[in-house]
């Protein structure tokens, strides 16, 4: 009974730390620049972590399961790519996003049946995938952006919906359905599991390779989803689009709490992580800090924030 | 269980055997190229290795390259991918085949000397372009003058979009990778200061990539509620920018000036909204002017040390000549 108390005392101290180090951040820049606290630019903070966060989420649900996924970045450029491509093709907007975000779930299928089937580590198959789908986009492109998209599309990334960015609200939703997956149904929990001790989840007859297939190719699917986002914040399919964003999303996890070691994470988490990066460069750059600092500052913030985890973790 | 991923493992190598040789008869052309020396026809070859072909840049660069080169020359190409080890193999292998010449944009100034020792002692010319190498021995250096791009944006823009403003707000954004960078915007202020003392810097921020920049730009503009002109080193900064002053619907007060021209920011420019201009650079002009070269070098001629291809404005108007301004 006692040790039940002090367990979830603990689970709430970590959940604090990270909100903690987001106050402090919020009521440093503040003070600093009152234009940041206004709700335009609250707004345009959100727009901006919008794409990074969505791609989060299957990045999330990648690392508890104790895998990662490099191409997550490369998807997100190749999706913005077909679907505009597939746009000027004359294609309807709604099947040309389809399309390419149906291409993008392909490609985490595929990270995950050779992850799983052929036996070689999530590392190795999602670099590979990173590439060939860099290279893909640089052959379809011929490196040129695809522009001259139909106007609406704009809507998508531009526009409100009852005064909130689009972008905004889609990762919300993405958000909602993604937190209840991950936390109330059976597959959710699997992942859990299987990150946390594979052998164990198998033994206790958890289907571990499909289980392991859907995790790539929700990965996929929200990478396709961001990749679409993005290109309608764009405005166009640029070829260098979502370069290194795995990392960015990665970044966003682990300072959220979810652990490259696999079995734990938390989705919100994930969220406000990738607000925390949002809101230094936001800040650095309303401060007219050069870039420069923002890459040393953000950095500090991973480790400070993983730190404090593992610290919290430890005692 | 066990059968069923077997034949998992054998479509996938059965896959990617189709793929590779789908692949392999694509480049069976320029691997005919590698190794020996190349069977031209009796034609001079022409090793190209470009920092990259991701830019539209080095796309039009290429192209101007071949097309100057047509039936004359045969053209190995290298697209090493900003990555300074595959350009130093590729030079090496253009050194082993024996190409009669090098046009080069390495993708560091200092990296690319042993290579260019290597071709010394080969005894093949190099003509270098884009990127001056920061030692080694070449035949000439080939370039748009970026601080003349910069000033004559600055030039143009006091006059056509500044000239009733005393102290104009302007905003920079560069790329702390590229030095041609903060040479355009160094020019920009060259101008500036000149023409303009009562003028202030809201901001200057680096950035690598459209997205980055829009995001950038999205603060600045939160920032600052005066915002007169921004000048971007690339055709991304600008690009990025505009989506950004667009996004919050600023497109009366802020205008834009970008660099290189692309062809998006013509036809951005061509609306005759808030994108004033752009410095154009001819790469095909570059490319021409690099095989122009080759053939004065094979001829036994000497070269200028630095040879600066002009760079005009883009505007809705048409091109503007440095003459012009």
């Amino acid at each position: 009974m006692n040790e039940k108390v002090k367990k979830e005392r603990k689970w709430n101290w970590n959940d604090f730390a990270i909100l903690i180090i987001l106050v402090v951040l919020i009521v440093i820049m503040a003070i600093i620049n009152p234009v940041f606290l206004t709700l335009n630019n609250i707004m345009n903070i959100a727009r901006q972590v919008s794409i990074v966060a969505i791609a989060g989420i299957g990045m999330t649900y990648v690392l508890i399961s104790a895998e990662i996924d490099l191409s997550v970045g490369s998807l997100v450029g190749l999706t913005g790519v077909i679907a505009a491509m597939a746009m000027k093709e004359g294609m309807p907007i709604a099947v040309a996003c389809l399309l390419a975000i149906a291409v993008s779930v392909f490609c985490g299928f595929m990270n995950g049946v050779i992850h799983t089937y052929v036996k070689i580590p999530s590392f190795i198959v999602t670099m590979g995938m990173m590439n060939i789908a860099r290279g893909a986009v640089l052959v379809l492109t011929n490196s040129y952006p695809v522009t001259g998209l139909p106007e609406e599309f704009k809507m998508l990334g531009r526009g409100y919906m009852l005064g909130i960015p689009i972008p905004v609200v889609l990762m919300f939703a993405c958000y909602i359905i993604g937190y209840f997956v991950l936390k109330y149904m059976k597959f959710g929990r699997s992942i859990y599991a299987i990150g946390g001790n594979i052998e164990a989840a198998r033994l206790s007859g958890i289907s571990v390779s499909k289980n392991k297939v859907l995790i790539h190719t929700i990965c996929g699917l929200t990478a396709g989803i961001a990749g679409v986002v993005l290109a309608a914040r764009l405005f166009s399919g640029q070829p260098s689009a979502g370069n290194g964003m795995e990392l960015d999303a990665i970044a966003a996890a682990v300072i959220g709490g979810t652990s490259t070691a696999g079995g734990k994470g938390r989705l919100w988490g994930t969220l406000l992580g990738a607000l925390i990066l949002g809101i230094i460069t936001n800040g650095m750059n309303l401060m007219n800090i050069s870039t420069n600092w923002q890459y040393i500052m953000q950095g500090a913030i991973i480790i400070v924030a993983v730190g404090l985890d593992r610290i919290k973790n430890n005692d | 269980m066990k059968k069923m991923k077997k034949m998992w493992a054998i479509m996938l190598v059965v896959m990617m055997t189709v793929l590779l040789a789908g692949c392999s008869e694509e480049g069976a052309g320029e691997k005919a190229a590698e190794g020996e020396e190349a069977d031209s026809g009796g034609k001079k070859v022409i090793g190209v290795s470009l920092m990259t072909l991701q830019y539209e840049f080095f796309q039009d660069l290429k192209a101007g390259i071949e097309e100057a080169a047509g039936e004359d020359y045969e053209i190995v190409f290298n697209d090493p991918n900003m990555n300074m080890q595959e350009q130093i193999d590729a030079i090496e292998n253009f050194c082993a085949q024996k190409v009669d010449a090098i046009i080069l944009t390495c993708v560091d100034g200092d990296g690319i000397i042993p290579a260019l020792d290597t071709c010394e002692e080969a005894g093949i010319p190099v003509v270098t372009v884009d990127y001056k190498p920061s030692g080694g021995t070449y035949e000439t250096y080939i370039g748009s003058d970026n601080f003349l791009g910069g000033q004559l944006a600055a030039k143009w823009a006091m006059n056509n979009v500044l000239q009733d403003i005393e102290d104009p707000h302007i905003a920079f954004l560069y790329n702390p990778m590229s030095i041609a960078s903060v040479e355009r915007i160094d020019g920009f202020k060259d101008i500036l200061e000149k023409e303009k003392p009562g003028a202030k810097i809201v901001a200057e921020q680096g950035g690598d990539s459209r997205e980055a920049f829009m995001g950038i730009m999205e603060d600045v503009l939160m920032a600052n509620n005066r915002v007169d002109i921004v000048f971007s080193y690339s055709a991304d900064g600008g690009l990025g920018s505009y989506d950004a002053i667009q996004t919050l619907g600023r497109d009366d007060e802020v205008s834009v000036m970008g660099f290189d021209a692309s062809a998006e920011e013509q036809t951005v420019i061509k609306k005759d909204g808030c994108y004033k201009g752009s410095i154009i650079q001819f790469p095909d002009k570059l490319g021409a002017t690099c095989v122009d070269s080759v053939t004065k070098v094979l001829n036994g001629e000497t070269l200028e040390d630095e040879i600066a291809v002009e760079v005009g404005v883009y505007t809705a108007d048409g091109i503007v000549y440095a003459a012009d301004l």
